[in-house]
Parts: structure tokens; sequence; C-alpha cells
């Protein structure tokens, strides 16, 4: 079963030293050749390459899902071995983009600093926050108390604050929202209201008079109704929204395997 | 406390100030705190990628265990800053291509593990026995069977409700659509409750740094 996990490190066996250098040097080499040579190639040439990469890359996990597995307790076939790598593989790519992002902020707050447009001070303090707050856990380490003074008590604290500042923003618009009396939004504030009751300490006591357990009364206790809103109405409906989302996944899912998906970006020519 | 944590507790403070100043209105002081925020979160990111994701699943394997084809990964990688010259843009598609294929893939796998025992979970007893009753549950048979008949309702009310592939016509599946659409409305009311709340939790351990941590008070 692990025939293609031997045959991998004979191929590509790790190297130390020099031996090490020289392949990474290859490898660099033959990369820039070939950056060079795909770029020669004709525009539907160059598309073949794109849905190839696209379909080979999703080719693995594919393979892997419905070859079948050898029997219990093992339950693996003879790519399983490779999920945990292709996983590393897909988290790093996805790093990778990082630069992008990145590039991007310094390009246009960096923009913004050397014209000194309106309000270019702002650009200074983000270009100045990313750059300390880089430095400070690359640099000097997560263990350094400038650092984690700049997590816990900054970077912490606006978030939070951030989030806190919803509260405000939510409790605005439900009210625009509940301005609608239909069916549907009394429905939405009937709920709310009832599970935001069943968690503070004030709807407790509303209702504090009734038994615990042990009696049908306890059914009309406003954390009971609370906790059975979310258990019994809100999960069957958030399920059926999660089934739909899906099957929703798996469609589109073959649609970018398969290359099938339209749009600006898939019909794009590579030219 | 020393300076380093000092002065931290005290830009936190006036940050939370400055970024509460937005409920009365716009303005400069918000701006600046923002940008500050924004700033930090990406010197944050750039520290978080190398730290969780490229130093220990790329460098390390590479470098130290020498297992040198991981320099794909740069190649491969690198093909997205394509995308800044507009003769090889082309070239950051076959990148983006690859990821995308390696999520698509990943979906048949999200199914069989995610939904596949959802939907099996979901096929709840009617008529519950005694012997189906957890351990622990206050509930009767009675309501236990009246809970898993209201959950099934719902659930195929709900699902009725997502049907487009054909136009709701008969009056069984457009009473079961309504009837899921007010469900609908009952779940996100649920969902919007616990979130206010979630965000009020947040509210109260923002007023508890400013009144404890920065003023010492309480």
């Amino acid at each position: 079963m692990d025939w293609l996990q031997r045959l991998l490190s004979r191929l590509f066996p790790p190297l130390h030293g020099t031996g090490f250098y020289i392949a990474i040097i290859v490898c660099l080499i033959l990369f820039v050749a070939l950056f060079f040579v795909i770029q020669l190639l004709p525009p539907k040439a160059r598309k073949m390459i794109i849905v190839g990469a696209t379909f080979f890359a999703g080719l693995f996990y594919a393979a892997e899902f419905f070859l079948p597995a050898s029997p219990k307790p093992k339950d693996e076939n003879f790519l399983t071995f490779a999920v945990p790598t292709v996983a590393n593989f897909q988290n790093v790519l996805t790093a990778f983009t990082l630069g992008l992002g990145i590039y991007s902020l310094v390009r246009v707050h960096g923009s913004n600093v050397l014209k000194q447009k309106p309000n270019w001070e702002n650009s200074v303090v983000l270009l100045g926050g990313m750059i300390v707050m880089a430095v400070a856990g690359l640099g000097w380490g997560e263990k350094s108390l400038f650092y984690r003074s700049l997590f816990r008590d900054v970077l912490a604290n606006f978030d939070g604050a951030m989030f806190a500042i919803l509260a405000f923003f939510i409790i605005s618009a439900a009210y625009r929202a509940f301005r609608i009396r239909s069916a549907e939004a009394t429905l939405l504030m009937v709920s709310a209201l009832v599970v935001m009751l069943g968690q503070i300490p004030i709807g407790q006591f509303i209702t504090s008079g009734l038994p615990e357990n042990g009696s049908y009364l306890s059914l009309l206790r406003l954390d009971n109704i609370s906790n059975w809103l979310l258990t019994t109405v809100n999960a069957p409906a958030t399920r059926a929204i999660s089934f739909g989302l899906g099957i929703g996944a798996l469609a589109i899912g073959l649609r970018l395997w398969l290359s099938l998906e339209r749009g600006a970006y898939f019909e794009a020519k590579a030219e | 406390m020393v300076w380093t944590t000092t002065l931290g507790v005290w830009v936190g403070a006036i940050g939370t100030l400055a970024l509460f100043s937005l409920i009365y209105r716009e303005n400069r002081f918000y701006r600046l705190f923002e940008h500050l925020f924004i700033g930090l979160a990406a010197g944050f990111l750039i520290k978080s990628t190398w730290d969780e994701t490229l130093y220990p699943q790329w460098w390390t394997p590479m470098v130290k265990d020498g297992q040198w084809p991981w320099i794909l990964a740069l190649g491969l990688g690198g093909l997205f800053y394509t995308i800044y010259s507009k003769k090889h843009s082309w070239m950051s598609r076959i990148s983006i291509g690859v990821l995308l294929g390696l999520l698509s893939g990943q979906i048949f796998q999200t199914t069989a593990n995610e939904f596949i025992p959802q939907i099996q979970r979901s096929f709840k007893p009617l008529v519950v026995q005694a012997a189906d009753i957890p351990q622990g549950s206050q509930l009767t048979q009675l309501g236990m069977s009246l809970n898993n008949i209201l959950f099934m309702v719902i659930l195929v009310c709900v699902i009725t409700y997502f049907l487009f592939s054909f136009e709701h016509k008969n009056k069984v599946i457009t009473g079961s659509a309504r009837t899921g659409r007010l469900m609908l409305m009952f779940a996100f009311g649920a969902i919007f409750g616990s979130t206010v709340m979630a965000r009020m939790a947040l509210l109260i351990d923002r007023v508890w740094f400013l009144m404890h941590t920065w003023l010492g008070l309480g």
C-alpha cells in the first residue's frame, strides 16, 4: 500500500549540505526557464495549462476520497499518506498571497504619504503600526514584553472595541427593520427578544417564580424558552440552510474543478 | 506594571474611546485609531503567517529536514505576483487554478464528513421510546416526540422554501414554503438575539477594561 510513499522518497530523497543547495539552485533555474518557455506558448495552450493545473490539483483530493480504502483499522488508500503534505502545501500557497495584500496596502498608503494627500498622517500611522507590529513579532518574538503588550493591550483592545461598536449598529439596524410591520418582522423580533431576555439576569428574574424543573410550568421560564428556541426551532432551520449551502458548494466545486464555471475570470483569454 | 505595559494600556484605553467616538459621529480621532488598528492587524497577520504557516510548514521541512521539493511552493507562489505585469499576468491564474482545484477537491470530503452525518442525524424518531431519551434529559416521551416532530416539520418546510427547481404552484408546496419562511424568521431572530448578546459581552468587557485596568476602579 505504501509503494507510492517509497517511490517518492527514492525519487526525492532529503538532501543536506551542498547537495541541498545544488538541488535548490537547479530547481530555481528550471523555474526561470519554464517561466520564459510557457510565456512563448499560444493563448490556447496557456488556457490548457490553467485548466490542467486546476484539474490535477483537485484530482488528488477527489481520488483520495473515491478510491477504495484498505479494510479497517487502517482505512486508508495509497494516497492517504500524502493528505497532510498536500494540506500543508495548500496552506503555504495561500500564505504566499499575503504579499499581494501587503503590497496593495503599502502602494496605496505609501502614495498618500509621498504625495501628501489629505489625511496622509493616517497613512503614516497605518504603515508605522504595521512595521512596528511585524518587527516586534518577528524580531523580538512572542515572548518579548513589548510584543505581548502591543498585542494584548493595544491590538486585542482595539479588536474588542471594533466588534463592540457593532452592538450599537446592529440594534440601530434592527430598529429600522422592526418598523416594517409584517408577520415576518414580528416573529423575528419576538424570538430575538426571548433569546436575549433568556440570557440576561433581568430576563431570568422575570420568570424566576416558576419552578426550574419537575413541572410543566418550568417550560414557561424564559431561559427554558430561549434554550428551546435555539435547539428546536433554530437548529433545523439553520441545518436546512447548511444543506442548501453544501449542495451549492458541491456543485460549484465540480464546476470549478472541471473548469466549467463562467464569468470574467474564467472566460478571460490567457494572453 | 512596567512602562511598556502601562503605555500599552494607555494607548489601548485612548484607542478604545476613540473607536467608540464613532457612535456619536465620524471624526478625525476615530479615523486615526482606525488606521492604527488596520496597521497593527496587518503587522500581526505578517507575523502569524510566517510563524504559524510559512516557518513550520514550509521553511522547516525544506531547510532543516532537507525536503528540497518544497521549493516548488515558492515557484508556484511567486506566480501570484505576475499579476502586476500586464505581459505575464495570465500566469497568476495557474496558481489561482491550483488553489481553486485543491479547494474544489476538498469539497467532496467536506460533503462526506460534514453533511452526510448531519443528514443522518436529522432523521429523528417521531415516536420516542423510553430508551431513546438521553440520560439527564428532563423531557418526557411525549415532549421529546413533539420536539422531534417539530424539528422534522421545520426542516422539511425550510428545505421546501429553498427549492427553486420548479415553480411553487401546488398548495401544499406553497403552504410548506410559507411556513418555512416564517420559521426562518424565527431562526434569524434567535441568531440575531445571540449575536447582540455576544456583542454586548464584548462591550461589557471594554467597559471593564476602561474602568478596572485603565482607571483602576472597582
